[in-house]
């Protein structure tokens, strides 16, 4: 099992490498660094001079490696303006993760519930009612839900602030949070209704009803043990997802995450900063996917049997 | 069949849920932002601010909402527009424009003399008593006149190591000359009568920079010190009362300027109108008119900023030869054929009143503005010449038009405008990161549609501007011999009154000739709770002063 682990982790680094390089080729397409600095008053002379002072006119290859070299020493450059980019990753990095970590905490449970539920009850006003709520949740787009929360719970009702966390970190997540959860959940309720059928018609739940198992320990005990697999799978793509799709979120609700500082970075020609941002991202990503295989071998010990044959 | 009919049932109950929900976002009354108070020749109408009233408490902070992200707090190393202006809260200038009355106040500098009368030599005076402060509201040092040379010539345009935002009055400045502690000596290249208008650098401490670097710059003398124990990066910046400010704080009652970042212009609305912010800057002028509606105040002001149509000067674009006849007439059809007030009623139709045309290219601010008159739309005239020119409805001209993605309806206007005069345009938008790169390559554009800075008091430093040198000039491509004649010949004048009266005589010809054609500007607008005070607008829009707001406690 740790060498599979240690496997999956040396994995990454050929994805690093991959993701740095194409990241970096595309930042250097899409804009210049230099003119953005400079601003539009600046002469085409002044901009030379700066590209120059920047480095910027070196070949791609050179810049690249001295970008990889460095990162090997901790050092993930500065932005345009001479500020570190490492500290702004790690002043971001938590809220991110405060933001994914809530909305999986609050839509799992209900998600796996709300699922079992309704395939239990199939064909019923409860799995319909259910199956409309899942539609509606998946199509309502999150900036529009997000200003209805806004409207409805800090404008009309004052329950909530509008956004940021002046009024404390955890009032400050409930609005984004719960939107991110409810967006996620309906994916998960689906997953988790349609696995839960499978197993439920399964020929091994005919045998533990005739054993006389408890009918509630044939559906917690056995059928959701079987049906977790393709369940963790959507959880675990919903927490990847959660990382790139949270700029909206974070943007309306002032979250100080690292979607609102990506997105201004990329626009804005930041180079060293996007490129930054999004490699940690897909070391986050990729530690995701890793801790999810690692459900996998929890929840199955099959599949736990292959990782240790690795 | 009845489970059928149940999941019918449920589906269309969804769509009515939806369709509902979706109808109840519309709605709601738009009223008109009333437009900035002009007169007569443009200014704005001076604003007046009540004192403080001693037997009043008032609160210790206000919280404004800020729609930029803020990087740092310097001066001069910062690409952030709202932290370039929070940090101008934090310093004092050598000179202050007054915009209302077009005139320099005098800030640090106590005052300033033009020694022999001929624009060339100026004397300044430092003013004693004025202390640096750093980011812990500690006293750091005095200013002096050494701090006041090493800020010219760090930010100068000529310095060996170019910082982000330069002082292009120092284009002019061949020397600074230290005469004592408090008094400094301007050599001036050509003569710069005005030089007290043009002088208008944020004072920074030599002492904070060689022993910080680039964070030095945020040592201040200003009525305000970042306060960091208080600041949050992306979420809030907060900006504290400098007790021991030079100028007193006995009209400062408000200890603390809260800036809470909102990027979202929606969310800052939605966090006035739930009570959490007390000052919301330009917010939009739907969100404008929906807040004045709930009892909220505004107050506007034309802004400094010009939206305008730019031609292709570079040598391979459709106007790279501004003195030839077709090319001039070209562009005087093009002027025939924009309708301005069109523009200004599209582009602002969410809230009409919030922008205003305008056809004067130097910016109603500028000494010397004088009233040209409103520039002609004409039709017929503009598709006379270009028929002369060999177009016509069967034979029409095809040009691409750049612009940013959020001037696209500006854009599309001028698209349908050009339509009528033989033109098609195809538009070209551009993200911000590459506007600027693909005009200085003169690819993929002839015209163009932007803005910039008209706030200028100064009528030297505007005139400059249609110089084929500048660099405003240069992103475009422009080069126009006889226009670099008009400005040298101006400037060439031997006193400040002549100069005057040069750039007034031919301020109408520039406004015919140059490749601006200056559409319209907005309005800037405050937005404060009703019970604020102190509240003085700028016309800039992150450059507000609040000095002076404050809200008196319930």
């Amino acid at each position: 099992m740790r060498k599979y682990v240690l496997h999956r982790i040396l994995q990454l680094i050929p994805a690093i490498l991959i993701v740095s390089f194409v990241v970096f080729w595309l930042m250097s397409l899409a804009g210049d660094p230099a003119s953005v600095k400079a601003g539009l008053d600046a002469s085409p002379e002044e901009i030379a001079e700066l590209r120059e002072r920047m480095g910027l006119n070196r070949p791609l290859i050179v810049r690249y490696g001295e970008y990889m070299w460095n990162l090997l020493h901790g050092d993930m450059g500065k932005d345009l303006m001479g500020t570190p980019v490492w500290p702004k990753y790690t002043e971001r990095f938590p809220y991110t993760l405060m933001l994914i970590g809530f909305s999986l905490l609050l839509s799992t449970p209900i998600a796996l519930t709300m699922g079992i539920l309704a395939a239990l009850h199939k064909d019923t006003f409860l799995d319909n009612f259910l199956t409309v709520l899942c539609l509606f949740l998946a199509s309502m787009p999150t900036f529009w839900m997000s200003l209805m929360f806004q409207l409805l719970f800090a404008v009309k009702l004052g329950w909530l602030p509008t956004s940021g966390i002046n009024k404390g970190v955890f009032i400050g997540l409930i609005m984004p949070g719960t939107i991110s959860a409810l967006h996620s959940m309906a994916s998960k309720l689906r997953q988790t209704r349609s696995s839960m059928l499978d197993n439920l018609n399964a020929d091994y739940v005919s045998t533990a009803q005739a054993k006389g198992v408890k009918r509630h320990d044939i559906i917690w005990k056995h059928c959701l043990r079987n049906a977790l697999l393709p369940i963790i799978t959507v959880i675990g793509s919903a927490m990847t997802l959660g990382i790139g799709g949270s700029v909206v979120l974070e943007t309306i609700f002032a979250w100080p995450g690292l979607g609102t500082i990506t997105v201004p970075a990329i626009r804005g020609a930041d180079y060293m900063t996007a490129c930054g941002m999004i490699l940690m991202m897909t070391i986050l990503v990729g530690v995701m996917n890793l801790l999810v295989d690692l459900a996998y071998a929890f929840a199955d010990p099959r599949v736990k049997a292959r990782y240790s044959r690795m | 069949m009845k489970n059928k009919l149940t999941k019918t049932l449920c589906l269309l109950l969804a769509m009515v849920m939806c369709l509902g929900l979706l109808s109840a976002c519309g709605g709601g009354t738009t009223q008109s932002t009333p437009a900035a108070t002009q007169t007569p020749d443009g200014t704005q109408a001076p604003q007046t601010v009540e004192p403080v009233k001693p037997d009043v408490k008032y609160k210790e902070s206000v919280r404004i909402a800020a729609v930029s992200e803020v990087q740092n707090g310097q001066l001069y190393q910062n690409t952030s527009t709202q932290g370039y202006y929070i940090a101008k809260l934090t310093h004092d200038p050598l000179f202050e424009l007054d915009y209302d009355k077009r005139e320099p106040k005098a800030e640090v500098a106590e005052s300033a003399e033009d020694v022999n009368k001929d624009g060339l030599t100026w004397k300044v005076v430092i003013r004693k008593g004025i202390k640096f402060h750093d980011t812990k509201g500690n006293y750091y040092a005095d200013l002096t006149a050494k701090d006041v040379k090493f800020t010219c010539e760090y930010a100068s345009p000529k310095a060996e190591v170019k910082v982000i935002k330069t002082l292009t009055f120092m284009n002019s400045v061949e020397s600074i000359e230290l005469v004592d502690e408090y008094t400094l000596i301007f050599h001036m290249l050509t003569a710069t009568f005005d030089f007290p208008l043009q002088a208008t650098p944020a004072i920074v401490c030599e002492k904070a920079i060689k022993e910080m670097g680039t964070p030095g710059e945020e040592v201040g003398s200003g009525p305000f010190w970042i306060n960091y124990d208080k600041t949050t990066a992306g979420v809030v910046w907060t900006l504290t009362r400098y007790d021991d400010y030079w100028k007193g704080i006995d009209d400062m009652p408000t200890k603390n300027l809260e800036f809470h970042i909102r990027t979202d212009l929606t969310t800052a609305t939605a966090g006035m109108e739930a009570g959490e912010f007390d000052v919301l800057i330009n917010p939009g002028a739907a969100n404008v008119a929906q807040l004045e509606g709930e009892g909220f105040k505004s107050y506007s002001k034309q802004a400094t900023t010009q939206c305008f149509i730019e031609f292709n000067g570079y040598e391979h674009g459709m106007f790279h030869n501004p003195d030839d006849p077709n090319q001039i007439k070209l562009r005087q059809a093009i002027r025939y054929g924009i309708d301005k007030d069109k523009i200004v009623a599209i582009v602002y139709a969410a809230a009409p009143g919030s922008g205003v045309r305008c056809d004067n290219i130097f910016g109603t601010f500028v000494t010397g503005y004088i009233d040209v008159g409103q520039s002609e739309y004409n039709v017929e005239k503009a598709r006379t010449l270009m028929k002369e020119l060999g177009y016509n409805e069967n034979n029409r001209l095809h040009m691409k038009l750049a612009h940013y993605a959020s001037y696209t309806t500006y854009a599309t206007v001028v698209q349908d405008l050009l339509k009528e005069i033989y033109i098609d345009v195809e538009l070209n938008t551009l993200d911000t990161s590459v506007f600027g790169t693909t005009l200085r390559t003169g690819e993929g554009w002839d015209i163009c549609v932007n803005y910039y800075g008209a706030g200028d008091v100064s009528f030297i430093t505007s005139v400059k501007k249609v110089h084929s040198e500048t660099s405003m000039c240069k992103t475009y491509g422009w080069n126009s011999p006889v226009c670099d004649e008009k400005v040298n010949a101006i400037l060439a004048k031997p006193t400040y009154e002549e100069q005057l009266a040069a750039f007034q005589a031919e301020e109408q010809w520039f406004n015919d000739y140059v490749p601006f054609i200056c559409t319209h500007t907005g309005v800037v607008t405050l937005v404060t709770r009703p019970e604020v005070e102190g509240v003085v607008i700028m016309p800039s829009t992150g450059s507000q002063d609040f000095e002076h707001i404050r809200i008196p406690e319930k």
